[in-house]
């Protein structure tokens, strides 16, 4: 058996309200909320922090790794301060997400997936991320960036860079 | 009852059956994946989709297996969107399916293969790369075949409904998404390879049953599970005198669907145990295997002698809960009428851990298969009035049925048991029961009886022979008879159908009851009706 991860005594009160939010006898429904607490915590899902949230709602640790699997905002794996997720759904491919994708490997000098050595930035793709009118587009951590352009991008980096 | 129409025919079925069911006890088979009559209706698998209607004149596409029989429903099972629905979902599935049947073990007995025969198309339109995740060691028993996989989820809503143990789910997203263990909890429960049985295709498979010969080569035989007191209901399938698999028979009063890893596999035990293979016969000390004629003479000479100067009473006999109601009859019949009203016993197991799944299936403490039978029959539930008796030195002699290979006899018997003038025993290897015998005669397995238990329940059900007796063993029943005959009384056949009637008339609880009327679903005893089912 994985031996849960134990969240801090802040991270823990936020568990206890997160869970008050539902009936007892659906603490299942809490997975969620709380495996985003567990990510801002630890940085991504691993299965130690599986098991710990599955202890917090009395479930099997397979049935959250279920969720923390299905959804690609989880990360699986150690990633750096900046997440940035480039559309690739059909409508940005037609604005020249592959440039933008291109663009950003390059300039960062790492590839799909790939986080650079000073831990900085993580790129990745993603599915469609509901904005398609306003292709290309790119997430970057929680803020979605539109209408991207090469220099757009850089310019976006380079506020990440300094900030 | 309900009047529902299929196609414009009426059909009379039952109110609130799932439509599956109902459609199946018309003889109407719907092609279904996830749903699984041991198991809550899932509707994930989209195979059952059919037309019902749901406003007048208007109908719609429903999930047979979510549905239950009202009066007046109209269904549609054969339209043209039924059947484009049911190829649509077959190309689907075939996607990423590997096409491996000529080495899957499913081979033969696959829903995959079935419905793609009645429903798929003769060639794939899929030109892309299938997605070959590789093989996955799930628990001691089940190993996954991720390529086979179809994720009806039978075996995740196995392990959440009827075990309650949710080792299984379902991780990933879309076409990735594979059955799973969490890192360090295996699929490792008391019913665990029910998953294999229940898995439609060729993904979950047994270890125990991994490259064994095609499925369709064996003989089936409908019998008993020898593993413990709830008696569930199995088929056997056997090819050249050897037993490949063992497989729960659905019997909704005992077992329902499933049956426990221990039973399933305790087959190898058996089969698998040293037997003896001649009677043996103690000469100067030692035991010496004889002829059959040779041992039936020493028995006979031996038990007369007791008889003979110790009185009628000093012979005993112990009968044993791994033997069949008739061959515990006719025990008891030797002992009360060769011997003249002898004491009996029953040499029990001592108890096992008994265990109940969240869904109610019971696995018996009591670890042999027909204590409750034995103990009708012999009148004695114990080993009580028999150790009293030698205690005391009116009993000097005793008949015993052995037979289980995993039991050991406590210090105790074995002490009592060394301090007999005489012992007959009949055993399927060299016990320590067997080590204390003057005369041991090679018996049956359960495997190869026929004959009639009673679970712990009190219900009689038919045990059936998979193949005959190893080397030089006998049928108990026939060894009775004949030693009865020997010592000069009226045995009656020793045909088990014939013995049950015999008892039917002489042992309270069995009045009326016949191998038909016990049937291959079993009857309780006295019409009793059960306190609580074991299946679930």
């Amino acid at each position: 058996m994985t031996a849960p991860l134990e969240f801090t005594d802040a991270a823990r009160e936020r568990a206890v309200e997160i869970l008050s939010r539902y009936p007892a006898e659906y603490k299942k429904s809490a997975v969620v909320p709380l495996l985003h607490l567990a990510q801002e915590e630890w940085g991504y899902i691993s299965p130690e922090a599986m098991a710990c949230v599955a202890g917090l709602i009395d479930c099997s640790p397979v049935k959250v790794a279920e969720i923390a699997t299905f959804y690609p905002m989880f990360n699986k794996e150690p990633v750096g301060e900046n997440v940035l997720a480039v559309c690739h759904t059909l409508p940005c491919a037609l604005t020249g997400c592959a440039g933008i994708f291109d663009h950003l490997s390059e300039r960062l000098g790492i590839g799909l997936g790939e986080t650079t050595e000073d831990g900085r930035f993580t790129l990745r793709k993603s599915e469609c991320l509901a904005a398609c009118d306003r292709g290309p587009v790119l997430l970057v951590n929680r803020r979605l960036h539109t209408h991207l352009t090469p220099d757009k991008v850089d310019e976006i980096i380079d506020g990440l860079e300094e900030g | 009852m309900a009047t529902i129409t299929i196609d414009d025919r009426q059909y009379t079925v039952e109110e609130g059956r799932n439509l599956i069911d109902a459609a199946a006890d018309l003889g109407i088979d719907i092609p279904h994946f996830c749903y699984h009559p041991g198991l809550a209706p899932d509707g994930n698998c989209r195979m059952c989709l059919t037309e019902m209607e749901i406003r007048p004149g208007q109908f719609g596409i429903v999930t047979s297996c979510t549905i239950r029989i009202k009066d007046g429903m109209n269904f549609r099972f054969n339209s043209p969107a039924v059947l484009d629905n049911r190829k649509g979902i077959m190309e689907f599935l075939l996607i990423n399916h590997p096409l491996d049947c000529p080495w899957c073990d499913q081979a033969g007995e696959c829903k995959l293969q079935d419905h793609s025969f009645d429903h798929g198309r003769g060639h794939s339109r899929f030109v892309e790369t299938k997605r070959v995740p590789p093989k996955k060691d799930l628990g001691p028993h089940i190993t996954l075949y991720t390529t086979r996989c179809i994720l009806c989820q039978r075996c995740t809503r196995f392990c959440d409904e009827i075990t309650g143990t949710s080792e299984l789910g379902v991780v990933q997203m879309g076409s990735k998404s594979e059955i799973a263990t969490f890192e360090g909890v295996p699929l490792d429960n008391k019913m665990s390879a029910n998953v294999a049985d229940i898995c439609p295709v060729g993904a979950l498979v047994t270890k125990d049953f991994l490259y064994k010969p095609r499925i369709w080569h064996y003989e089936k035989v409908n019998t008993l599970c020898p593993g413990c007191a709830t008696g569930c209901n199995t088929t056997l399938e056997v090819l050249h005198q050897k037993i490949y698999r063992t497989r729960p028979r659905h019997n909704e009063a005992v077992n329902g669907h499933w049956m426990c890893d221990e039973g399933r596999f305790c087959y190898h035990d058996w089969q698998d145990a040293d037997r003896l293979q001649s009677p043996l016969k103690r000469v100067d000390g030692e035991l010496r295997q004889v002829t059959w004629p040779d041992a039936m003479d020493a028995a006979v000479s031996g038990i007369r002698s007791v008889l003979d100067g110790e009185g009628d009473s000093a012979m005993g006999v112990v009968g044993s809960s791994m033997a069949t109601n008739e061959e515990n009859y006719l025990l008891s019949k030797l002992g009360k009428e060769a011997f003249g009203s002898s004491t009996t016993g029953l040499n029990r197991k001592p108890d096992g851990e008994a265990w109940t799944s969240k869904s109610g299936f019971r696995i018996a403490a009591d670890k042999a298969p027909n204590s409750r039978g034995a103990g009708d029959m012999l009148g004695a539930d114990s080993l009580d009035d028999i150790l009293r008796g030698i205690g005391d030195g009116t009993i000097r002699g005793l008949y015993v049925l052995g037979g289980d290979i995993g039991q050991t006899l406590p210090p105790e018997v074995a002490e009592a048991f060394g301090k007999l003038d005489f012992l007959v025993v009949h055993d399927v290897r060299l016990s320590d029961l067997a080590d204390l015998a003057d005369v041991v005669f090679p018996g049956a397995i359960p495997f190869e009886k026929n004959g009639t238990m009673t679970n712990a329940q009190g219900r009689v059900q038919r045990l059936n022979p998979a193949f005959p007796q190893a080397g030089g063993a006998r049928e108990d029943g026939a060894i009775l008879g004949y030693v009865g005959q020997r010592m000069g009384i009226e045995m009656g056949g020793t045909d088990p159908a014939e013995i049950l009637e015999e008892i039917s008339g002489r042992v309270e609880g069995y009045g009326g009851l016949t191998y038909d009327l016990v049937g291959d679903q079993g009857v309780m005893k006295g019409g009793e009706e059960p306190s609580e089912a074991a299946g679930g």
